[in-house]
């Protein structure tokens, strides 16, 4: 009987040892789900914050980005302007400025249709050079003369959407006297409008090249009176 | 990219020059050539990693040039660019034929050139290593 005691006794003090054990170490694993718990909220804000980041930084890759294209275009856009007025200056013989207007409106600007007209000593407006165009085209479409007398009053530009013969007109004028005038037709099939370095190229010409032609005509006339 | 040597084959000085201005910020070594006659002399004694070629040029046209770039052995592997202010199909698809590698158009877009030229250099510094 007393062994039966003794053995219930023992039984109920290993089964109290098991307990107090197993609370124990439910306690150390509370405790260290606590801490995970503390690791994963601390990991969850990091997270966060280097998605802010990142955001932040993709934000800044972007602006970046957009400057660096808009830098390009203006250096693109300069080196339009500067390749331009160094082909106009290179030379003081008429046919050497007329090819570089050409070169410069088919190349830069992009148009395969161009006449040149300077006035004369009579004051009459003369073809000097076109490219791309034939007598009946100047004029009977667009009347030659005629169109630089009436749009020779500055840079008239027709929607381009519509294919409108003529693009520009760019009056050469030196000082108050109108020398000349550029005029643009069709662009490339391929250039749907005018760009904004185009009119910045219309503007160039309209001073550069007629500082050119006329130091051409100078140079012409000295080299006739020597 | 380091060094790589492009050759610009045009007839046009402004051409030229625009090509250089374009290229002057990237350490390429740029010649020149204005005739198809001399690119594909250059293409074979210089062996450029690149060629920018022109369509329409005095003795021998930018078409003709490729194809005989192509022909040559020492000279058929070199990247192609047409240059060509003609950007309607027929033309292009020309341009396909004689074995050009891409084109831009002109009036040329700075931007899309010197996308065109580094994507076409870095494809041949993978090939090369």
């Amino acid at each position: 009987m007393s062994n039966g005691r003794s053995f219930i006794s023992n039984a109920r003090e290993e089964q109290q040892q098991y307990v107090s054990g197993l609370l124990r170490e439910n306690e150390k694993l509370r405790a260290a789900v606590a801490i995970a718990e503390e690791r994963q909220r601390a990991a969850l804000g990091e997270l966060q914050r280097l998605r802010a980041r990142f955001e932040e930084v993709a934000v800044e890759n972007q602006r970046f980005l957009e400057q660096h294209q808009h830098i390009e275009e203006q250096s693109s856009n300069l080196a339009n302007l500067y390749v331009a007025s160094y082909q106009l200056h290179t030379s003081v013989e008429r046919d050497a400025v007329l090819t570089a207007v050409q070169e410069i409106v088919v190349n830069l600007i992009g148009s395969e249709q161009l006449a040149v007209y300077e006035r004369n000593d009579e004051n009459e407006f003369e073809l000097a050079v076109s490219f791309g165009l034939d007598d009946w085209q100047l004029l009977t479409t667009i009347g030659g003369e005629y169109a630089v007398e009436k749009l020779g009053e500055g840079h008239i530009f027709r929607d381009v959407e519509e294919r409108q013969p003529l693009t520009a007109c760019i009056r050469l004028q030196v000082e108050e006297r109108v020398i000349g005038a550029v005029l643009v037709f069709r662009l490339l099939e391929h250039k749907a409008a005018l760009q904004p370095i185009d009119y910045e190229l219309f503007d160039l010409l309209a001073v550069h090249a007629s500082v050119a032609l006329y130091c051409s005509s100078l140079h012409a006339r000295s080299m006739v009176t020597a | 990219m380091s060094g790589k040597k492009i050759l610009l084959v045009d007839d046009s000085s402004t051409i030229l020059m625009m090509e250089k201005f374009i290229l002057r910020n990237d350490p390429y070594r740029l010649i020149t050539a204005s005739d198809g006659e001399e690119a594909i002399r250059k293409a074979a004694s210089e062996q450029p990693d690149l060629i920018l070629l022109d369509v329409i040029m005095p003795r021998m046209g930018g078409f003709e040039a490729c194809r005989l770039i192509r022909e040559n052995e020492a000279s058929k592997d070199i990247p192609i660019i047409m240059v060509t202010t003609r950007g309607e199909a027929a033309n292009v698809e020309t341009g396909w034929l004689s074995g050009c590698t891409d084109y831009v158009t002109k009036p040329i877009n700075a931007t899309e050139l010197l996308a065109k030229v580094r994507n076409l250099l870095a494809d041949t510094a993978e090939v090369a290593s």
